[in-house]
């Protein structure tokens, strides 16, 4: 919990050493953004409690320790990413940014 | 990051949390892991494909690498807790399956965990219905018993 607070406070310290680096627009959000982002965090939430990891935890703790099934968890996830973003902006044009 | 609970949690090891979230969160935010056009980016390969942030996870795992033979030779973290890495086991279909699922979810937003929560942070709103997924998701499949 105390991690998280430290990754929240994150914006605010980058902001105050380099003033507007780090800051994020707020975009503007129709139905269909929201429910997409709202799928998408379902998945890497659901995703992440089954494999035990995310990007950081498989892709770079797991890797750095040599694991073979961070391994094949960073492989999985990779493939699964770049097959998304390649259906949603080459086979499916117009559906998303 | 295993799902160990965490008693009595002494001021330290709370001030050694923060701090390392604090950092993470910033290194997550001058590599620009936090910035979901970027991700996108790195991961649209058949468009105008930008691979910096390959070079992100590389340097990662190397200073990782380094922190981890440390810890082995002195057998404590930096914030003086025991320390100890779990042993490998061989991978099985439940890992398989939630990094598909967690890949598809991150091809569709370009937001994983830590990013969302530093987007949520910076006060990025679309972080908000994300992270409230990502809770949800988190949630629904949380370990039988586990309290947080």
């Amino acid at each position: 919990m105390a991690f998280v607070a430290g990754l929240l406070a994150a914006p605010a310290a980058v902001g105050f050493a380099v003033p507007g680096f780090g800051a994020f627009a707020p975009a503007a959000l129709d139905a269909t953004d929201t429910l997409r982002l709202l799928l998408a965090g379902l998945l890497v939430g659901v995703g992440t409690r089954l494999a035990n990891g995310c990007t950081s935890g498989h892709g770079v703790c797991g890797l750095a320790r040599l694991s073979p099934r961070s391994l094949a968890a960073v492989a999985v996830f990779m493939t699964a990413a770049f097959g998304v973003v390649f259906a949603i902006r080459h086979l499916l044009p117009g559906v998303a940014a | 990051m295993s799902g160990a609970t965490h008693r009595g949690s002494t001021l330290p090891t709370l001030a050694g949390a923060l701090l390392a979230g604090l950092i993470f969160g910033i290194g997550l935010i001058l590599a620009g892991m936090s910035n979901p056009a970027k991700v996108l980016a790195f991961l649209d390969l058949a468009g105008d494909w930008d691979p910096s942030l390959a070079l992100v996870m590389v340097s990662g795992i190397a200073v990782t690498r380094v922190g981890l033979l440390i810890g082995r030779h002195t057998g404590r973290s930096a914030s003086g807790e025991p320390f100890h890495a779990s042993s490998h086991r061989p991978a099985d279909r439940r890992l398989l399956a939630g990094s598909a699922l967690f890949g598809l979810g991150w091809g569709l937003a370009g937001f994983c965990p830590g990013p969302a929560v530093v987007a949520v942070g910076a006060g990025y709103l679309p972080a908000l219905p994300l992270a409230a997924g990502m809770l949800i998701g988190l949630w629904v499949r949380r370990p039988a018993g586990g309290a947080h």
